[in-house]
């Protein structure tokens, strides 16, 4: 039983007996009806797919993919790292470029980045924020073993190996923020700079929903290897049903990220990176109190495998989608029940959507957000980068 | 033809083959409670709840066959909410949000949940709505999300312990239950 179960519980019952007591007013089936209605009219009448481009090209891309087929990071003379960027198998939010340790150093008298546990804890550090939101991440001084009802970050392990281009060893710190049973987790590493102070060079990764990091090692070589897990267990599940992978992460030379290993769990197969971008929508000149212009939606599977079926959707206007002054397709590249066929890794394909809107029209945004489900069913394929999945166009007169 | 809930699932329970307006009487409330409790406006929920329906019903012949058409519109209803929710996801938009529902007179209690659970995650609301707002199984939520029942254990485990350090600060101080 957790110290809050009680005011939990008591809350949610306030919250179903208030809910059951709100009067049952909802907009009726009849207002469904007229909406759907509706939608059927304007798209046959006013909205038009004029063409489809396919433009099948190998993309030179893919060997850059950050889930493999990527060498090892070789040390160099005078850089040191100072950008930092998201790594599998989590898209990690911005984080400000930490400070080159090394700055104003002789490039022949590296920084002993090997910090302690115990040394490390007596310091304050910034770091990324966790997923979760929860625990200060920002001239924080962190724990050394789990603190008990605290939400205050902790370092569950440290190892020394190199993770960036000069020689020395840097620490890279397991962290968790652990409110509840199962902790959120992320990997940061640490050096000295040239004055020996502690420094944050940046986030080798981070957990997502569906990959916690559980454990870290020194890699041969330089780097990391993460043993991830899909789940934790707890709340009474059993140990055996976490699926457990070794994925290995580094410095490349610009930024961190993962070198080896499986970057999803489940199916491989049914994991790819898909991502859509849409042109601008420039009006045209008024035509019997209407204006109409056109954009180009393009999904590119980034690869590495078959995208799976897909289709994009346009939604969350900064007008009314369909109705009013506007009408705006609801699905691009089929519908969520009947999706497009899929995309070879690699490869791109465009649509062209012509919009038309009344003359009093003046500008507004849509959203695209492309999905992908099986080849023979509706669950979705998972993609490792969510970010490039959706998009915003505008639709303007000039 | 009657529109009954069952408590223990919160599922409507009427013969969605032959009529679309029971059915969405019995699942209309249901589903704008949970996406109210995730959204956190009310207005919002009940737009997102009838354009689930709209899709429902521009489908209905063959939603109508489905074994359980209230799935389908539920998760629809959450995608919708979802992508929604992603849009407009700050402290100040909530804040905003929140006035809007203290002036139509909400009780206390509710507004407690819903502002604590804006303070939560969302992946980790969405299970502890799906869970004890929605009353969705462990494995009914891993079916939706398409995730192990670990993960979903572990994204409640998670959510209960936030969602209760965020009403203890609200009702003024850590409980000490």
């Amino acid at each position: 039983m957790s110290e809050f179960d009680a005011l939990i519980n008591d809350t949610l019952e306030d919250f179903r007996a208030a809910e059951a007591a709100v009067p049952s007013v909802t907009p009726g089936t009849a207002a469904v009806r007229a909406t759907v209605k509706h939608r059927r009219t304007v798209r046959l009448t006013t909205l038009s797919v004029l063409g489809a481009l396919l433009i099948a090209a190998p993309i030179a891309a893919f060997a850059s993919d950050p889930h493999g087929n990527n060498p090892p990071p070789t040390p160099a003379d005078s850089v040191t790292p100072s950008p930092v960027e998201s790594v599998t198998p989590s898209p990690v939010e911005s984080v400000t470029p930490p400070s080159s340790p090394s700055a104003g150093a002789s490039a022949s008298a590296p920084p002993d980045g090997v910090i302690t546990l115990e040394q490390l804890g007596a310091v304050k550090v910034d770091f990324p924020a966790f997923a979760s939101g929860q625990c200060a991440t920002k001239r924080v001084t962190l724990a050394t073993s789990r603190p008990k009802g605290e939400t205050r970050a902790w370092v569950a392990k440290v190892v020394h190996t190199n993770l960036d281009d000069d020689s020395a060893l840097e620490t890279a710190a397991l962290v968790l923020c652990q409110p509840g049973e199962a902790p959120a987790s992320q990997v940061v590493v640490f050096d000295r700079d040239a004055a020996g102070n502690v420094v944050t060079l940046g986030q080798v990764v981070a957990e997502d929903s569906r990959a916690n990091v559980r454990d870290i090692s020194a890699r041969t070589g330089g780097g990391i290897v993460a043993d991830v897990s899909d789940s934790i267990a707890c709340c009474g599940t059993s140990p055996s049903s976490e699926r457990h992978q070794q994925r290995e992460f580094g410095w490349d030379g610009r930024k961190f990220r993962q070198l080896a290993g499986p970057s999803v769990f489940g199916d491989p197969g049914r994991a790819t990176d898909l991502q859509v971008t849409v042109t601008d929508v420039v009006l045209g000149p008024v035509t019997d109190g209407k204006r109409t212009g056109t954009a180009k939606v393009t999904v590119k599977n980034n690869g590495p495998n078959p995208s799976g079926r897909f289709y994009v959707s346009l939604e969350n206007c900064s007008f009314a989608c369909s109705g009013g002054s506007a009408a705006i397709p609801a699905w691009v590249f089929g519908t969520d029940q009947a999706p497009h066929a899929p995309l070879a890794a690699g490869d791109q394909l465009s649509m062209t959507i012509t919009v038309t809107v009344d003359a009093s029209f003046t500008e507004g945004t849509v959203e695209a957000s492309v999905s992908a489900v099986g080849l023979n069913d509706m669950k979705g394929v998972n993609d490792p980068k969510v970010d490039n999945n959706r998009t915003t166009f505008r639709i303007r007169t000039s | 033809m009657t529109a009954t809930m069952t408590r223990s699932n919160a599922v409507p329970n009427v013969d969605v083959r032959h009529d679309f307006d029971e059915f969405y009487t019995a699942a209309f409330p249901v589903l704008r409670s949970q996406l109210f409790a995730y959204l956190g406006d009310r207005a919002e929920a009940q737009d997102v709840v009838q354009e689930a329906f709209c899709r429902a019903f521009s489908k209905w012949k063959a939603i109508s066959t489905y074994q359980d058409p209230f799935a389908w519109v539920r998760r629809v209803a959450w995608n919708v909410a979802t992508s929604r929710f992603r849009r407009r996801r700050t402290a100040l938009n909530f804040l905003r949000n929140q006035r809007e529902e203290h002036a139509e007179g909400p009780s206390p209690d509710r507004i407690v949940l819903v502002a604590a659970l804006a303070k939560i995650p969302p992946q980790l609301r969405k299970a502890v709505v799906l869970h004890y707002i929605g009353e969705l199984s462990v494995a009914e939520i891993a079916a939706q999300e398409d995730v192990a029942e670990g993960t979903v254990k572990s994204w409640l485990s998670r959510g209960r312990a936030a969602l209760g350090e965020q009403l203890a600060e609200r009702k003024g101080g850590r409980s000490n239950v």
